[in-house]
């Protein structure tokens, strides 16, 4: 079957030769035929055929005339001009030729006749010639003229009959002419007809093609839109799937308060150092998990767009410096080094979110010293080249390093550099992209440059503008728990345990605590006593925080003026701003802590007596006992022998600081670490000795001193080593001692690091 | 059609200078051949202008070689332009009415003297007998245009002329 060739593919020569060829195929025919139309018609006029008829006719009247001026000449001789005989003569003569010798005599020819009348006109030629050359002589010569009369005669019939055949010969060229142009006509039109139906051949292939784009457009307009709609639905899943998650991430973090707080408090007990390194694993696993829940409400808050930095002077350098402290640690247990160049021209005091340029550092950090088995960890910070705001963090290390493939795929989300290093590091692969997402809102950006085997470059870029040192007089009160004033605190929290917890907290701080389940029961108690402050969790049954603050500002009296804190895990700046909006005072963190709290407090000007300025907001952010990404706490594995990350419990530490005189703490520090007379150090010697009463003697006072100042490393190494010494049988492992010389220099070097910062 | 008759004038007025010497009009020595009549400013013999086949021979002569209907191979014209036969005459119409020895008459337009029509005398190269559609030819140049080559221009040419009359 004849298939139609796809025009849609036709290139422009392709079109060019088709259309030439068709041209061609049509035209040719036609142009021959007007040629040879052209030609009959030239041949028609130039060669004058249809004059044959009238030479003929000429002939026999001049054969006529001639015959009367000799039949005169017989007459009367005299009466006759001889020179006007022979012009006679001489023209019926030139009729001859006219039609014996025209181009198209070939006409006549085929005429039988026309041979006779020819011999017959010669033989009259022959004959006549001689006599006219003398003309006056043929006048007297009568028989001459009569022979010529007679043959005059003869010729008559002939020339008649000639001219007939000369009628019909033109009748039936015109008649052959006529056909042969009916001919071609017929052939014109068939041609046309052919053209026609070749053109229409072509339309109707071109209508096609049309009606196909048509619905192929249509087809694909139809698939645009299903697309779209599918796009769109996708979108909402997407949407949908990520409100859940935050939503999941929240509900979880709650309960998961309630149990940090708890853990936190069971630590404070008189525990075994069995139930205390249960204890111990039991927060580190609880902390990782709100790590990486965390990890999954940043991605998600990041993806429906709601993440914002919530902007403030930091200390750069010192942040810098306390992610380092902080990581030394882990660096040291893995036998790395781990350097902090802070450049000398940095700026002192930047704009910046000092909570997520720390998730930053650390995620970074943490990445190089788990992908490095040996070596070093270099961390440089300086103003970026060009850019006046810019800052350049650069992490540098002697890992594993990675291949190009391994690189371009890096910061795609789950991605984790080595399945088989995964269960190794762990980690919930989104730390890489939550950092990249972090750097991009800070004008900045992440990039990464290494070589498998060899190590690692990640580059930071970050636009921080300089800003002035901050007032610090509000964020003095931090240190002062011992002495704040006692202050009513209506708490509504619905949640048990976090209740509880707070309950324990608020008793810690020297704070009177009245406590009610939700909002409605919180307005109740404002009307009937007098409070100074009230605690609104966000989340409550009936009547939720921002409604009962709402509800509170429009109560009688006095009491519409109390200072409102609203305590919230929403990292969203939006909840905040709706929350200041209707007239919350102030906000803390959940988990609560004592050092938010007391923040809060005083930002809300309810705590007087602001002894000691203490400068660096960031400092005491950095002793939250609650990861901010899983990135921070490092993981741990549940194996005794591990070390652990954090070998000061920074809360407890802080608030002996803030209740304690310097020169006093200098003092109870100097028991445990000063040689000779410190207790480790008599312990170490006892270890060294063998001395098992020794041992567990100064094991259980170290193990003491060291749980009230929170020195968790110590606490553990020295409450093993009481718990081992009690028991005559069990031998004490040198590797205790070594166990707690290292925990005894992780203490002091995270102490050193502490210390500049809490002593101003 | 002014200015074409314009054009005319300066042209025969030019030829009319140009041929001063000459055209003092003799009286025909030999027997006469053709006999102009009409509207003519020079005379020779009564109301007429004769001419023999010197006079014509004395014009500026010119050739061309072209296929006719009459002749089965094309052949070779040579007389002089009947433009200067006119301008011998100082012809002053519009209308030239040719007429032959056969008593033949045909009209032709003084405007067609502009496609270089002559007055052959010679035919091949040779005199021309009566018997031979001589002595005088009036012929176009056919082979120069295909306009020419119709019936038109072929009725206007002329053989075994003996007259002209100028209307």
């Amino acid at each position: 079957m004849f298939s139609a060739p796809n025009l849609a593919k036709w290139s422009r020569p392709q079109w060019a030769v088709a259309i030439t060829l068709l041209l061609a195929l049509t035209l040719t025919p036609l142009g021959w035929i007007q040629w040879r139309q052209v030609r009959v018609l030239d041949d028609m006029s130039s060669n004058q055929v249809d004059a044959i008829m009238w030479q003929a006719y000429q002939l026999e009247r001049e054969l006529s005339r001639l015959d009367q001026a000799l039949h005169k000449a017989r007459i009367t001789p005299e009466a006759i001009d001889p020179w006007a005989l022979l012009e006679r003569y001489e023209i019926f003569l030139s009729r001859i030729d006219l039609l014996t010798k025209i181009p198209r005599r070939d006409l006549l020819q085929k005429s039988p006749n026309f041979d006779t009348a020819q011999k017959q006109l010669d033989l009259f030629v022959q004959t006549a010639d001689p006599l006219f050359a003398q003309p006056e002589a043929l006048l007297k010569q009568p028989q001459s003229l009569e022979a010529l009369d007679s043959q005059i005669e003869q010729l008559t019939p002939l020339l008649a009959e000639l001219t007939r055949d000369a009628n019909r010969a033109v009748a039936q060229f015109v008649d052959e002419r006529n056909s042969q142009i009916q001919e071609q006509s017929h052939l014109v039109i068939g041609l046309a007809a052919a053209q026609s139906v070749v053109m229409l051949l072509f339309v109707g292939l071109l209508v096609r093609h049309i009606r196909r784009q048509q619905r192929q457009y249509q087809r694909l307009e139809k698939l645009s839109q299903e697309l779209t709609e599918a796009r769109d639905q996708a979108e909402a899943a997407n949407h949908g799937k990520s409100v859940f998650l935050a939503n999941m991430s929240h509900e979880i973090r709650t309960p998961f308060q309630g149990l940090l707080g708890m853990l936190n408090l069971l630590s404070e007990a008189q525990l075994t150092s069995v139930q205390r390194d249960y204890l111990q694993t039991a927060s580190d696993s609880a902390q990782h998990l709100l790590g990486v829940l965390n990890d999954i409400l940043d991605v998600s808050t990041m993806e429906s767009g709601t993440l914002k930095l919530s902007e403030a002077p930091i200390h750069l350098r010192t942040v810098v410096q306390e992610v380092g402290g902080l990581m030394q640690v882990t660096a040291r247990d893995k036998g790395l080094t781990l350097d902090i160049y802070p450049a000398a021209d940095l700026p002192e005091w930047v704009m910046a979110d000092a909570t997520r340029v720390r998730q930053i550092l650390f995620n970074l950090i943490n990445n190089a010293i788990k992908f490095t088995p040996a070596g070093s960890v270099m961390v440089e910070v300086a103003r970026a080249t060009g850019a006046p705001s810019g800052l350049t963090i650069t992490v540098r290390d002697t890992g594993v390093g990675m291949d190009a493939e391994t690189v371009a795929r890096l910061f795609t989300r789950f991605y984790q550099a080595d399945n088989s290093l995964r269960r190794r590091v762990g980690g919930t692969g989104l730390g890489l992209e939550i950092s990249r997402n972090l750097a991009r809102m800070m004008g900045g950006d992440i990039q990464v440059s290494s070589e498998s085997g060899v190590g690692t470059v990640f580059t930071v870029t970050l636009q921080l503008s300089e800003t002035e040192a901050p007032d610090t007089s509000g964020d003095s009160v931090i240190t002062e728990v011992g002495h704040s004033r006692r202050l009513r605190v209506l708490v509504a929290e619905d949640h048990p345990i976090n209740l509880k917890y707070m309950a324990i907290l608020l008793e810690k701080m020297g704070h009177d605590a009245t406590f009610c389940e939700n909002g409605v029961e919180a307005l109740e108690l404002l009307r009937q006593q007098t409070f100074d402050v009230v605690l609104l969790d966000y989340h409550m049954p009936l009547l939720d925080g921002l409604a009962t603050t709402e509800a509170i500002r429009q109560l009688d009296g006095p009491a519409a003026q109390i200072k409102i804190i609203l305590v919230t895990a929403d990292v969203v700046n939006d909840t905040r701003k709706r929350a200041q909006e209707v007239g919350v005072n102030e906000f803390t963190s959940k988990p609560l802590q004592a050092i938010d709290l007391q923040r809060a407090l005083g930002r809300c000007g309810l705590l007087e007596d602001p002894d000691h300025p203490m400068p660096g907001v960031s400092v005491h952010q950095l002793s939250s006992p609650f990861p901010m990404s899983s990135y921070e706490m490092p993981v741990r594995l549940p194996q005794p022998q591990e070390a652990p990350s954090a070998v000061i419990d920074t809360e407890s530490y802080a608030e002996i600081m803030s209740m304690m005189p310097e020169d006093s703490l200098g003092e109870l520090l100097k028991t445990v670490f000063e040689p000779p007379e410190g207790t480790a150090h008599v312990l170490l010697e006892a270890l060294r000795k063998g001395d098992r009463e020794a041992v567990h003697y100064n094991a259980h006072k170290l193990k003491g001193t060291s749980m009230l100042m929170g020195f968790r490393a110590i606490v553990r190494s020295s409450a093993e080593l009481e718990s081992l010494s009690q028991d005559p049988q069990q031998p004490i492992h040198i590797s205790l001692g070594l166990q707690l010389q290292r925990d005894l220099e992780l203490t002091q070097k995270a102490l050193a690091q502490l210390e500049p910062h809490t002593t101003p | 059609m002014t200015s074409r008759r314009l054009l005319l004038g300066a042209l025969l007025g030019a030829l009319t200078v140009a041929a001063q010497p000459a055209l003092a009009l003799d009286a025909p020595k030999e027997r006469p051949i053709l006999t102009v009549s009409g509207k003519i400013g020079e005379k020779n013999a009564g109301d007429v202008a004769r001419f023999d086949m010197k006079m014509l021979e004395a014009l500026p002569q010119h050739s061309f070689t072209t296929r006719t209907p009459w002749f089965d191979k094309p052949v070779k014209f040579t007389g002089p332009l009947l433009a200067d036969v006119l301008a011998a005459v100082k012809a002053s119409g519009s209308t030239i009415s040719a007429i032959a020895i056969n008593d033949y008459k045909v009209s032709i337009p003084v405007s067609d003297t502009q496609h270089k029509l002559i007055v052959a005398r010679l035919l091949d190269d040779k005199p021309m007998p009566v018997r031979e559609k001589g002595p005088l030819f009036v012929i176009y140049n056919f082979d120069s245009s295909a306009d020419l080559r119709s019936s038109v221009y072929y009725e206007r040419s002329i053989w075994q002329l003996k007259a002209l009359d100028i209307q």
